[in-house]
């Protein structure tokens, strides 16, 4: 046998290893040699999931399968020491939740305090309301934080975190206030993803450095303040509320649309999801926006075509773009909304889809689930018209589609000599 | 006219003698054979940057006792993917493909010697996954590591970290 040069490398060596081993099998190399017994004791990066465990059939004794993970947890924690820069669990898979006592995971949460963690992830089902341990707020060394199904109440001191880059919440009851609170305290946040959020009606985000935001949700109503630097926006509303203070604030005239992207001009990536397009197209929907999204590189759009608003909304998007390259459309199926077919007399294409003052530069386009109604067929009419540089257009209509898109799709004169249009059957 | 054409040809003269500015890095691996290297390489290997720095630029020749020109090449050339910003999933594939146990195992070492991060992150991950599911002995084999335990003590830990031993692969044949 060779000299053995690895066991005499230093520990955090070691550790690299160690760290891209499953927790499992990291505390394995124990039985190595006396030289290999305590390394995994000072593993930086701790992932506890149902692999832990995967030796054991849930089905059979779900008790067992339960303690088992207690204890390896306990187990782990007991004996290790030194700095914990990463820790994540998670208790369920696709098949079976560990039950976790409150008791052990605030216990838990106590023991990573003071261990210069510096990503947190708690993706742990533990009871209804689980509410998270006061002392997880006073953590100041996090930079990554993600947090599931619990219930957040920071200290009325908390000031936010003042390193933390990256928060994500899902499924987490918190107050309007303090969620305003946190994200206005953690100064340094970059990336912020929210999803269905308990108790916040208002997305008010104030954060200075904030790059990519990401929500899915129900909110009536979404603020920024001071939040110049966002690049990738991603926003998937759930349900559309059409509250009294959504109303009331619409009667004075004023235009969602125009309060989203002031001073936003950074955004090169944006999608309107679900019924966001329709929050953005409530009250005065302008031709085009004041300042350009001359960065706007990408847009991801999801359109209810029988919603002339809506329509307004898209287009006032596509003439406020310059630089647009790719542009996805997905058909919504609203199923409140009354159809507008047939079209009302006072409808006139040339009204609604007027030539814009520069030309689309749209290069790829793609139409999701459309069914062939008329103002489908006038929309894809206008950007076939009026994008010079296209070159290409892929048509995914829905199973139950009418024959005129075809017809539509032939005859519609291309601005683009280059323009390729592509249909694809969904198979039924 | 003429002082112009002597200035121009002193700056020429100067510039050559200053070693940090133009000059390749020769670095000597443990069986002799120099490698001429860019001196931006220096950027990647620390090691090599602190030597550098300590002898204010002045040597240039550096001795790597503990790298063979057979993994030398190896390292330069991941180093020089990675000032280039090349440094891909694809072209990481491609690079570990090539090599056989014992070579990314020498890698790691001579990664952790000049203090190299990428590569020897890129490695921890590579070890790990050809360890990931052996056999105790399986991993001892691969690193070269000496039992030590009694049987006793082994079995006492085996069964203290009962839950650690389960579902391991069966050992194949050692790829050396």
């Amino acid at each position: 046998m060779e000299p053995d040069r690895f066991s005499w490398l230093p520990e955090h060596v070691i550790d690299k290893i160690l760290s891209y081993l499953p927790i499992r099998e990291a505390a394995g190399t124990s039985v190595l040699s006396s030289k290999w017994n305590n390394q995994w004791y000072t593993l930086s990066r701790l992932v506890f999931d149902t692999d832990c465990v995967s030796n054991i059939a849930p089905s059979r004794d779900p008790s067992l399968f339960n303690n088992k993970f207690l204890q390896i947890v306990n187990h782990v924690l007991l004996l290790h020491y030194g700095p914990i820069i990463v820790f994540k669990m998670c208790n369920y898979n696709d098949k079976f939740t560990c039950v976790i006592p409150k008791t052990d995971i605030d216990r838990w949460i106590h023991h990573l305090i003071g261990r210069s963690i510096q990503k947190l992830v708690l993706d742990v089902w533990i009871e209804k309301d689980y509410k998270i341990p006061c002392r997880l707020f006073s953590c100041q060394s996090l930079r990554i934080l993600k947090l599931l199904w619990c219930w957040l109440k920071p200290p009325t001191k908390f000031q936010g975190f003042k390193k933390l880059k990256s928060l994500e919440l899902y499924r987490i009851t918190i107050s309007q206030h303090d969620f305003e609170n946190l994200i206005s305290g953690c100064n340094l946040l970059e990336s912020l993803v929210l999803g269905n959020l308990d108790g916040v009606t208002q997305i008010n985000i104030h954060a200075p450095n904030l790059k990519h935001l990401d929500i899915f949700d129900t909110f009536e109503d979404i603020t920024f303040h001071k939040t110049f630097q966002l690049t990738t926006v991603y926003v998937n509303l759930s349900s559309y509320l059409n509250s009294k203070s959504n109303q009331s604030r619409l009667h004075g005239g004023s235009s969602n649309l125009l309060k989203f992207f002031d001073h936003r001009p950074h955004i090169e990536n944006l999608s309107v999801h679900n019924y966001f397009l329709k929050y953005l197209a409530a009250g005065v929907v302008p031709v085009k926006l004041p300042t350009l999204c001359t960065d706007l590189d990408c847009l991801s759009i999801c359109i209810n075509f029988d919603d002339l608003k809506e329509i307004s909304a898209a287009l006032c998007l596509l003439r406020s773009s310059p630089n647009l390259q790719t542009l996805e459309i997905s058909a919504r199926i609203d199923q409140h909304s009354v159809p507008l077919t047939p079209i009302s007399d006072t409808y006139c294409w040339e009204e609604t889809f007027f030539k814009p003052e520069t030309p689309i530069q749209v290069l790829s386009v793609s139409i999701d689930n459309i069914s062939g109604l008329q103002l489908e067929l006038d929309f894809i009419r206008f950007l076939l018209l009026y994008s010079p540089v296209l070159e290409k257009m892929i048509v995914k209509p829905d199973v139950n589609v009418r024959p005129e898109l075809v017809t539509g799709l032939i005859r519609f004169k291309r601005e683009s000599r280059d323009a390729e249009v592509i249909y694809v059957q969904k198979e039924g | 006219m003429a002082e112009e054409v002597s200035s121009q040809m002193n700056s020429l003269s100067i510039s050559e003698t200053n070693p940090s500015s133009s000059a390749t890095i020769s670095l000597v691996s443990g069986d002799d054979i120099v490698f001429k290297v860019e001196p931006t390489i220096a950027k990647e290997m620390e090691t090599v940057q602190s030597f550098i720095d300590e002898t204010d630029g002045k040597i240039t020749t550096i001795p790597l006792p503990n790298i063979s020109s057979h993994d030398l090449p190896y390292v330069i050339e991941y180093c020089e993917k990675s000032i280039a910003g090349k440094i891909t999933k694809e072209f990481e594939a491609e690079f570990v493909k090539k090599l056989n146990n014992e070579e990314v195992k020498e890698l790691f070492l001579a990664a952790n010697y000049l203090n190299i991060k990428k590569l020897l992150d890129f490695l921890s991950q590579v070890i790990a996954d050809r360890i990931a599911n052996k056999s105790v002995e399986y991993v001892r084999r691969y690193f070269g590591i000496e039992n030590d335990f009694t049987p006793e003590e082994e079995a006492k830990l085996r069964e203290e970290l009962a839950w650690t031993f389960t579902g391991v692969d069966p050992d194949d044949e050692d790829e050396n």
